[in-house]
């Protein structure tokens, strides 16, 4: 009971415009002290303001961010999309279908969508606003491309999952192969679509000479060599993804120099940039963290499980139900401790329905991705609003909108499809 | 009478059998054997991550909480007596020992205070495991790129040209994978468990382990005072001994079976190691022995005593 | 306090954050490039990255509070005007005061309880209260940047 009034005021706070980490956290703190005095409570405000931020896992946030806003503010990030542009700018939606192409392809060197939604949207949306994109379509796009890199492997997302559940990690990588490719053709299809209703905001250009073409790819050399070094470097061992977000940063300077670019006051820019992104983006970290100790100390996820059972649902029933509380949690949780919270109380109940676990793990990662970009509350669209401070959050939702019905639409293919998931590790 | 719940961190994977098999079986006993009063419930998710453990229960974030003493570097010096090489030969055994040395002789000079200690143990010992060239002798060690958990081990083997590489578990498996090193120092149960035995293709087993880990088993302090002294009682009867001894079985038990499957696989590439290793390893980590006494007199203990006494309980089990 | 301290603070914090965010790329690159050519990794880069984190986090702080740059939901700005906006602005501000005071001072509850504890970093050998206390000093710097920074706030409505 009580934590369902945390709810409501959690949720008054925010559309108040509380700052979404002082509201998680403050309700958090008052909820512990309610369950577990003010000497818990307070305890863990402080473990989790610190330990969160003295962490190494946590560093590939800022790093990936620089490395974007080097790329961004030398010039490279305009090279490669003019390039693609040349390309394939004629078709519509072109440069949208780029996008979510090059979220794709960074999602199999960054296991996490804060990160790749905070990358992409330093190198897509300048050049998407300059081809004429509406910031609506612009964003929508980053936003719900930013998410193919929970599902695509590596994904933290899926390691999590598959230590929590005893299930093969391997295995739930290449599960999630094919729900992955999924998500990105549903995506251009709805680029697609929306290209027809709305061809104003998402105009194809003119068909670039041969000649042009030629000269534009040409000019993708140094982007491609960046990329080749991260993720060559990855491929053939030299070191794991956290490093490749630093050796990213120094090479992106690095090619900078080459480029004869270099110059002091655009790196301090980048510099700035990215810690100010950082911090916000840490900050709301830390508020989710705290609201998940609360929903745990609550006993929440037992009661729901109480509650299912009383149901006498089937199995397709209980995964409806699983899926509208992943919706719900999403608002207000970042996806890991969404799944840590939530996965060892769900997976035993379906696992003794017959499920099978590594199919389970693809709908939650699913179902988790679906609640980072729909409105009301949703992290990877405050992400795109700390890095593009000008956006109205309100523009980022509209946008991603035709995304969410995409998302929706795979996953209830996943769930009514089995084999989708569990073809290639049969 | 009413009922006290009480909750514990589970950090470690729920379905582990130190979990299922050891703390959810004795949380369970501790519920029968207080006919209902205490009952003690694992958390949905971690409270509190695995370096804090000690502190969330002195704190009352969390009431029961299990955990390795060198998640904390330097909180717990004592604790690195059992750490040492080649004394672990059978966890049970050594756990047993190691509970009565921490009565005898780390509890009196206030180790683990702000709390109530329902055991200590220790874990498997650690081995060698290397993915492409196996060590026979310590010259074969040099150059490689081991990944270690503690700086002991890291000081120990550099004296043997060892490139110690420090990374969390959840790492290892994409270090290895990827070549980023050559091999491990672990226990052949943490081995298999994390599922990287796949990468490993030698093991020199180091009898009585290359380390081992301390961990401990505890309760927030008011809590234990809203228990009846009678059901107090009934609880110290479950742990103590008994409950150090049940962990430190398990994980003996799971040692053995990681290590029948290791050599199943591997044949002749699992050895023991050769004398000539061993008196390496023994001169390369006396500094640290020495070094662990000085810390112990800071701590008012005679560390010498109480090394003497462990290996005289080991002794006596045999 | 006078505006000139304030000055001095605002860029040193910008500094600080600048140079940790670059150590951490740095010490990295250094780590992967010593580790793959010439086998001599640095065993503390770990360390050396998180402590920069948390130092790149508190003292970028500083800006994000001066310039509100805290994520918020502003689906229902417009109904948020007149002086019905402004109530709502001070209540907002409270609600942040309030929680960032008491974040500040649980930081430096952290600080007391690691000194007791006695804990060090593996690798550096440096003993954990004293990264703590480094942390909790930039919290209460960017605090002060939370209080100093309400009446400029207000003017935006
Ligand atoms: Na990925
Ligand atoms: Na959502």
């Amino acid at each position: 009971m009580i934590i369902l009034i945390t709810f409501v005021v959690l949720f008054a706070l925010l559309f108040l415009r509380v700052p979404i980490a002082v509201a998680t956290g403050s309700v958090g703190v008052l909820g512990l002290a309610y369950y577990q005095g003010w000497g818990a409570a307070l305890s863990q405000l402080g473990s989790i303001a610190s330990e969160t931020v003295i962490s190494y896992e946590f560093a590939v946030i800022p790093l990936f961010i620089l490395m974007g806003n080097i790329v961004a503010k030398s010039g490279l990030a305009e090279e490669l999309y003019a390039a693609t542009y040349a390309l394939i700018g004629h078709m519509r939606g072109g440069l949208a279908i780029t996008t979510i192409g090059a979220c794709g392809g960074f999602s199999t060197f960054c296991g996490s969508s804060f990160a790749t939604a905070a990358t992409m949207s330093k190198i897509a949306y300048p050049s998407m606003i300059r081809y004429g994109y509406s910031q609506e379509v612009a964003t929508g796009v980053i936003a719900a491309g930013g998410t193919l890199g929970i599902l695509i492997p590596p994904s933290i997302a899926l390691v999590f999952y598959g230590i929590i559940t005893e299930t093969d990690i391997g295995q739930l990588f290449v599960a999630g192969v094919i729900p992955g490719l999924i998500g990105i053709v549903m995506y251009c299809l709805a680029i697609i679509v929306i290209s027809y209703l709305k061809p104003g905001s998402c105009p194809s250009g003119e068909k670039a000479t041969f000649k042009e073409r030629f000269a534009a790819i040409r000019q993708l050399w140094a982007f491609s060599m960046l990329v080749s070094i991260v993720l060559g470097g990855i491929y053939f061992g030299f070191f794991s993804p956290t490093e490749s977000a630093a050796v990213g940063v120094v090479g992106a300077i690095f090619l900078t120099f080459l480029r004869g670019k270099f110059d002091w006051q655009r790196m301090r820019d980048a510099l700035e940039d990215s810690a100010v992104t950082s911090v916000s983006l840490i900050a709301i970290l830390i508020g989710s963290l705290i609201f998940a100790n609360l929903v745990n100390v609550s006993n929440f996820p037992y009661d729901v499980v109480d509650w299912i059972d009383s149901l006498g649902f089937g199995l397709l029933g209980v995964l409806f139900v699983i899926i509208a509380i992943y919706l719900l949690l999403g608002a207000v949780l970042e996806s890991i401790s969404m799944l840590l919270l939530t996965v060892p109380v769900f997976y035993p109940i379906v696992s003794s329905m017959g499920m099978d676990l590594i199919w389970f793990g693809i709908v939650v990662v699913v179902a988790t991705e679906i609640s980072l970009i729909s409105p009301p509350v949703g992290l990877n669209c405050f992400v795109l609003k700390s890095v593009l401070p000008d956006v109205e959050l309100k523009t980022i939702f509209k946008g991603v909108f035709p995304f969410v019905v995409a998302d929706l639409f795979r996953l209830a293919l996943i769930v009514l499809v089995p084999s989708i998931s569990l073809i290639l590790v049969q | 009478s009413e009922t006290l719940t009480l909750r514990y961190n589970q950090w470690f994977p729920p379905t582990h059998w130190s979990q299922v098999d050891g703390l959810l079986k004795f949380f369970k006993q501790v519920e029968d054997a207080t006919e209902g009063r205490v009952k003690i419930r694992p958390s949905a998710k971690p409270l509190a991550p695995p370096t804090r453990n000690y502190q969330a229960v002195v704190n009352g974030v969390a009431d029961v909480a299990w955990g390795p003493h060198g998640y904390t570097p330097g909180a717990f010096p004592l604790s690195e007596m059992v750490e040492f090489p080649f004394d672990n030969l059978d966890a049970e055994k050594s756990s047993k020992a190691y509970w009565r040395t921490f009565n005898k002789y780390f509890k009196p000079s206030g180790m683990h205070d702000d709390v109530v200690t329902l055991a200590v143990h220790v874990t498997s010992g650690g081995n060698l495991h290397t993915k492409d060239s196996a060590i026979v002798s310590a010259k074969d060690l040099d150059g490689l790129k081991i990944r270690v958990q503690t700086p002991v081990v890291s000081n120990a083997l550099k004296e043997l040209n060892v490139i110690p590489i420090s990374g969390s578990l959840v790492e290892l498996r994409e270090f290895l994978s990827r070549g980023v090193i050559d091999g491990t120092a672990l226990s052949d149960e943490l081995l298999t468990g994390f599922k990287v035995d796949k990468y490993i293709n030698h093991v020199t087993q180091i009898p009585g382990g290359l380390y081992s880990n301390s961990a401990f088993i505890i309760m927030n302090k008011d809590k234990w005072e809203m228990i009846s002294p009678a059901d107090q009682a009934a609880i110290m009867d479950l742990a103590g001994e008994k409950l150090s001894a049940l962990m430190g079985k398990l994980w003996d038990e799971n040692d053995v079976k990681a290590r029948a499957a290791l050599k199943a696989r591997l044949g002749a590439e699992y050895r023991v190691a050769s004398p000539e290793l061993i008196s390496s390893l023994t001169t390369v980590f006396a500094p640290a022995r020495e070094n662990w006494l000085k810390e112990a007199e800071k701590e008012g203990v005679d560390g010498q005593q109480a090394m003497d006494y462990y290996k005289s309980e080991l002794e006596a089990m045999k | 306090m006078p505006l000139s301290v304030l000055k001095v603070l605002e860029v040193l914090c910008s500094k600080i954050a600048i140079v940790a965010a670059l150590l951490m790329a740095l010490v990295i690159f250094v780590d992967v490039v010593g580790r793959t050519v010439f086998d001599t990794p640095l065993g503390f880069s770990y360390e050396v990255v998180s402590i920069s984190l948390a130092i790149m986090f508190y003292s970028g702080l500083y800006h994000v509070h001066k310039t509100k740059g805290h994520i918020t939901i502003d689906l229902l700005d417009k109904f948020y005007v007149g002086t019905f906006g402004k109530i709502i602005f001070w209540f907002v501000y409270l609600i942040e005061c309030v929680f960032y005071t008491t974040l500040v001072i649980t930081l430096f509850m952290q600080v007391e309880e690691s000194y007791k504890f006695g804990d060090v970093f593996l690798f550096l050998g440096v003993m954990k209260w004293k990264v703590l206390l480094a942390v909790s000093v930039f919290a209460l710097i960017a605090w002060v940047s939370l209080f100093v920074s309400a009446p400029k706030r207000n003017s935006g409505f």
